[in-house]
């Protein structure tokens, strides 16, 4: 999906040395402008691989940077004062590239003797009083450096572009959240995912960016159709995106009775038709028959995992939509707000169709690592979101009540010496409920 | 195989995850004849073929039950047999992002450890990718390789024998790796090893996941002499609660509790002074005191909160990302 060269009127996204993105349509014969960092000929890099930075240089001319370096967080000493007295020569500190690496071992240099050669190159430049020369990249990366570095549009980058954009969008989601929820949802390709996502998709991105081509996502949205914005910025084609992304509103989901059937045609009406009301029809008929799909597995295997993201009520959403997921197959729920979750949580302990649910944060904390000054950042973002998973499981009446027996046992050894509540004469299923309909019968 | 594909019903020769308490989980291999013996007394295994994973299976003597999973990656590091320190689900993920793994990737690991990040990396770049991993301790590494062969990861994950910091990542197959995964004590010394098992087409992401900050400096200075950019160090901070409730209990219930007590006082008063025959007052008893009242008993209120987990684990490795460029195209030459 994300193709390694850059392609000609794909759209990319630009890091730029002030830490902003941009997102430029690489179109062939155009000139791309970076505001002050410069502009460039959008032919130039049309072929080349990802993973380079440019540089700028006069006439648009590009040339490949070599060493990228980190700006310094806190200013205080100001890069004049830090500079005085020192004479910078070189641009990076020295590096070996791999032809003289190669060329070294040639030479029948040990392992060991090339890794002290690489470190001495690091020493040298410690010495020329690193930390003056880094004030003086630094200013020269703010004021003078007219470097870009172009990225393919993956999820992490989707993320970047609306966190930039606008963070309520995809309700504040951090990328570690998100890499979180896609490995708890264990997905991978062939599975069959069923997903509530209610940002521009986000989260069906990341997801297809994980099942490579091989198995499905079923979107449950909210609205008549359901919002793909962002799937604009992915390198997908019209066959991909239909054959993985399957659609289906709430109401067609939950009450398909409501749907009115489309009528089948006959060969001379279809004859009949305009193209484009032909095509029309065979999207509804197409609609028609995954939806018809969509419910049977629900009602056979069910899904391989339910990723959800979405504003509504997770409490009474969730319970309603267990009898769609597998045995054994995750639950991964994102909300901004922890407290969502715990009442989400205390809405699936009442059931016993969910295990161990938890709710999970995960918060990267970005160091700045300039020699001699290493910490933490001193401002990141605070948000990122929290996630509640679980497995689904299939309770078994008999073992429910076994279950039953042996705590209360247990319970009432250990509490011999406090006033007794009187027990129950009958044994109930855990917390009173139900066994639910829809749990397969396999087990009673 | 169900550490590489999706099943339904369990079946003679599967993996199963045994789960009783997410502290206890364990591993098996169904063969009939077998037993899991826990706290709860025996389970039989021939008791679980035809059952659907996710099933609740009681013990034969009916004292408890155990929950049959089918196992991920994640379950995988909760069950398995510790050699080495693991790396954990929070970790993992963010690690397969930011390396940008997907299906069909190859990756280079070492060491494998316990291989708990491994089975994560192996689900993720699945049957058309590839893990390249290396673990220098011999029988680690005949325990991994054990472990890839019965979960049925030996297409995914080639293991090698080898100390690759002296004798770098050479083998038979040539490998072109986009990712490299580096958990052994001196990673920089590693590094230099890199270039010719990397494909120099692309970018080729790289992660140091060392636990001292001695260690990251010397990861650095050794990334970029070696040409790799954009470096990046980051810690990871996880967290983990469970959802409960709390009895909500007003200070009007406390002092309805102070007004009771006072009332008893008085009529305890006005029988020994023959003002009144000897009585029984109902208890007042808004919070079920002396009774044994359990979380979200009915006839009283509850609040939602979350508790949690005891043991953080506030630190665990900080990961140095970096990325090497490809080979400069000769038009920048
Ligand atoms: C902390 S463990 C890795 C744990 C692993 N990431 C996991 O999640 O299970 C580090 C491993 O690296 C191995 N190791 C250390 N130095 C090595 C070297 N030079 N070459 C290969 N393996 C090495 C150790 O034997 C150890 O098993």
């Amino acid at each position: 999906m994300e193709p390694l060269n850059i392609q000609a009127n794909q759209l990319i996204l630009l890091r730029l040395p002030s830490q902003n993105i941009k997102v430029v349509k690489v179109e062939p014969g155009s000139i791309i402008s970076l505001g002050k960092f410069g502009s460039f000929r959008a032919d130039d890099i049309i072929g080349d691989p990802f993973g380079f930075t440019y540089e700028i240089d006069s006439g648009m001319k590009l040339s490949l940077v070599d060493n990228t370096i980190e700006f310094d967080e806190d200013d205080q000493m100001g890069a004049e004062q830090a500079m005085t007295g020192h004479k910078i020569t070189a641009t990076g500190m020295q590096q070996l590239t791999s032809e003289e690496i190669e060329a070294l071992k040639s030479q029948g240099v040990s392992g060991a003797e090339i890794i002290a050669k690489v470190m001495e190159g690091h020493a040298a430049f410690e010495h020329k009083t690193e930390y003056s020369k880094e004030k003086y990249l630094k200013r020269k990366k703010q004021k003078f450096l007219q470097q870009f570095t172009p990225y393919a549009i993956g999820s992490t980058e989707l993320i970047d572009i609306y966190l930039d954009k606008d963070p309520t969008r995809i309700y504040n989601l951090s990328p570690e959240t998100l890499a979180l929820a896609l490995n708890m949802g264990n997905i991978r390709p062939g599975g069959n995912y069923l997903v509530v996502d209610e940002t521009p998709g986000v989260l069906v991105a990341a997801i297809l960016e994980r099942i490579g081509g091989e198995g499905t996502i079923t979107l449950v949205h909210e609205n008549e159709h359901p919002n793909l914005d962002c799937l604009k910025y992915l390198v997908l084609s019209e066959e991909e995106r239909e054959r993985m992304i399957k659609t289906i509103n709430w109401l067609e989901l939950f009450h398909p009775e409501e749907s009115e059937p489309v009528r089948t045609k006959t060969a001379e009406e279809l004859e009949d038709l305009k193209p484009s009301h032909r095509r029309q029809y065979y999207r509804a008929k197409q609609r028609e028959e995954n939806h018809k799909e969509i419910l049977k597995r629900a009602d056979t295997c069910g899904f391989d995992a339910l990723m959800v993201m979405t504003l509504l009520d997770l409490p009474t959403l969730i319970p309603q939509l267990l009898r769609f997921v597998g045995g054994s197959r995750p639950i991964v729920l994102y909300s901004e707000f922890k407290e969502v979750l715990v009442e989400t949580t205390l809405a699936l302990q009442k059931e016993n169709r969910v295990l161990a649910p938890t709710i999970m944060e995960t918060r990267v904390r970005k160091y700045q690592t300039l020699p001699g000054r290493i910490h933490p950042l001193m401002t990141s973002r605070g948000y990122g979101g929290y996630l509640l998973s679980a497995l689904r499981v299939h309770p078994n009446r008999a073992v429910n009540a076994v279950g039953k027996i042996s705590n209360r046992r247990k319970k009432a050894k250990t509490t011999a010496s406090a006033t007794p509540t009187p027990e129950p004469a009958q044994i109930a299923p855990v917390d009173g409920q139900e066994i639910s309909p829809d749990t397969p019968a396999i087990d009673a | 195989m169900s550490f590489v594909e999706d099943k339904q019903k369990i079946e003679e020769g599967d993996h199963v995850l045994a789960w009783m308490t997410r502290s206890d989980v364990r591993p098996i291999k169904v063969q009939s004849g077998e037993l899991l013996n826990n706290r709860y007394g025996p389970f039989k295994h021939e008791d679980m073929v035809g059952r659907s994973f996710g099933a609740q299976q009681a013990s034969s003597a009916n004292q408890g039950f155990i929950h049959l999973l089918s196992p991920t990656p994640e379950l995988w590091s909760l069950s398995l047999p510790h050699r080495t320190q693991i790396i954990y689900g929070p970790d993992a993920s963010y690690i397969v992002h930011r390396l940008k793994i997907r299906p069909s990737s190859v990756v280079i690991e070492a060491g494998t450890g316990s291989g708990a990040l491994t089975h994560a990396l192996a689900r993720t770049v699945s049957k058309s990718g590839k893990i390249f991993t290396f673990e220098y301790h011999e029988s680690r590494c005949e325990q991994a390789r054990a472990e890839f062969e019965s979960h049925g990861l030996s297409e995914i994950v080639q293991i090698t024998h080898r100390n690759v910091c002296e004798d770098g990542f050479a083998i038979d197959t040539d490998i072109k790796a986009s990712a490299v995964f580096l958990d052994l004590p001196a990673p920089w010394t590693a590094i230099p090893h890199l270039f010719e098992h990397v494909d120099r087409s692309r970018a080729v992401h790289i992660c140091c996941f060392s636990p001292c900050i001695e260690q990251v400096i010397k990861n650095i200075y050794a990334l970029q002499a070696a040409g790799f950019q954009h470096i990046e160090m980051v810690e990871n901070q996880a967290r983990r609660w469970e959802g409960h409730q709390t009895m909500v209990r007003t200070v009007e219930e406390s002092m309805d509790l102070l007004r009771d007590i006072r009332r008893r006082r008085q009529d305890g008063m006005d029988f020994r002074h023959g003002r009144v025959e000897k009585r029984k007052l109902d208890n007042y008893n808004p919070w079920g005191k002396g009774t044994r009242v359990r979380e979200g008993d009915e006839g009283y209120n509850w609040r939602p909160v979350s508790w949690m987990e005891t043991d953080i684990k506030s630190h665990t490795s900080y990961l140095t990302f970096a990325i090497l460029p490809p080979t400069s195209p000769d038009k920048y030459k």
